[in-house]
């Protein structure tokens, strides 16, 4: 085996090679960066990378089956069709709510567990109904469950607060920028998510059916007012019965 | 439902039907469960994983895209993602020995019962891993079965970033030229 130092730690890869790499699991830093923002820009790109995680299936698909215990599907059943799990998990009490280890734990299993079934889709006109928590999990579809940021919602006061639980990837020379998009509306800077401590949310941003993305900008921000660079996270309004 | 495709349960599961859910769970789960209890290692993990996988794709069904890939494959990397991503959150992999490997991460093992889904895929990727040397065959393994990167990689390997680098980019182009073949 002949290898000739270090040949691409910082030279842009070939986008095949990227995309293998990528549905592979491989890659960090920029280069994931890179290869996330194509995988959301590039529609060939991500045919490819759909194409080398259907190469690489035949891993998966080496494992013996193995057959779950019986209750299982009761559990998944519960979660899913009981609605929104009303008697917090595992015996949490309220101050645990916000503990990290919660957050990172809720955002790791399932996006789903609380968030899942509770996803509520109030009328356009209808503001956040405050006896409930609000939270805005910004995930990327091509690192399911990894969502490096959480945006907490004060549905009374309307104040989002952005809370950092994974560990975005950032490329040197660009910043995150976190965006509010209102529905039917065009998208609204925020500021800078790591600069954020708290941003009042105003009409018409303050509604349960509003997105929220984070884009790649150069540093200080778009220099244009709307996003420029690639999204990398996005997420909508869910709720936490309190 | 039993003679719908999981393309199609998929479909009704996007609009909410529970019943093809279910359908899909008992087509799909000792598939998946196999795989998450191949990355996680313990079967407690994997009843809890396996559980968040199925809410996902209830909750993802709508996403699932026919033509950007098969429905099995998308359900696979949705667990094969959220298995990998509670080992890294409890900080323990499932560390195996390098010895070990053939064993953990079987090289052919197209299950006996199974004579279904993706038995083609298994055999055909297994052969074609077989031609490749066995460091890159290395680094593709790990990095599918217990989720390294590069640096954990070279890390695992005791090896310099750079070239696992070149072996992982140089495995998959060769396992590319084969499967394609």
């Amino acid at each position: 085996m002949s290898v000739s130092g270090d040949r691409n730690t910082s030279e842009p890869g070939d986008p095949a090679d990227l995309a293998g790499q990528l549905a592979l699991g491989t890659l960090e830093g920029e280069d994931r960066v890179r290869a996330l923002a194509l995988y959301h820009e590039d529609p060939a790109f991500a045919t490819e990378v759909q194409r080398w995680r259907e190469r690489l299936v035949g891993l998966a698909h080496a494992v013996p089956p193995l057959r779950p215990r019986r209750d299982l599907w009761k559990g998944i059943s519960k979660r899913i069709f009981e609605g929104p799990a009303r008697r917090p998990q595992r015996g949490m009490v309220l101050g645990e709510w916000f503990g990290v280890s919660f957050w990172r734990r809720w955002a790791l299993t399932a996006t789903a567990g609380f968030g899942a079934l509770a996803l509520v889709v109030w009328q356009a006109d209808v503001v956040f109904q405050p006896p409930n928590r609000l939270v805005v999990i910004l995930d990327s579809d091509e690192v399911a469950g990894r969502a490096p940021w959480l945006l907490t919602i004060e549905p009374e006061a309307r104040i989002l607060t952005p809370v950092a639980f994974g560990e975005p990837v950032v490329p040197p020379d660009r910043v995150q920028e976190l965006w509010v998009i209102p529905p039917g509306g065009e998208p609204h800077s925020l500021g800078l998510i790591e600069d954020i401590t708290s941003v009042p949310l105003p009409d018409p941003f303050a509604s349960a059916e509003s997105l929220f993305a984070v884009s790649l900008e150069p540093p200080g921000g778009s220099p244009t007012g709307a996003p420029t660079g690639p999204v990398v996270y996005t997420g909508g309004v869910e709720t936490l019965p309190r | 439902m039993a003679g719908d495709s999981l393309e199609a349960m998929l479909d009704a599961v996007a609009v909410g039907d529970k019943e093809a859910l279910h359908e899909i769970y008992q087509r799909t789960s000792a598939k998946l469960y196999g795989v998450v209890t191949q990355i996680v290692g313990r079967r407690d993990w994997a009843d809890e994983v396996t559980q968040d996988v199925y809410v996902r794709i209830w909750r993802q069904a709508h996403r699932y895209q026919p033509g950007l890939g098969q429905p099995m494959t998308w359900m696979i990397t949705i667990a094969r993602n959220l298995a990998i991503d509670r080992v890294r959150s409890e900080g323990s992999r499932h560390h195996v020995d390098i010895d070990d490997l053939h064993e953990v991460l079987p090289a052919h093992a197209p299950d006996p019962e199974a004579k279904t889904i993706g038995n083609d895929e298994a055999e055909r990727l297994s052969a074609c891993l077989e031609e490749l040397a066995e460091n890159y065959r290395l680094c593709i393994r790990l990095a599918y079965w217990q989720g390294y990167s590069h640096s954990e990689l070279a890390e695992r390997l005791s090896t310099p970033l750079g070239t696992v680098k070149t072996w992982t980019r140089r495995g998959l182009q060769l396992l590319r030229d084969c499967l394609d073949r």
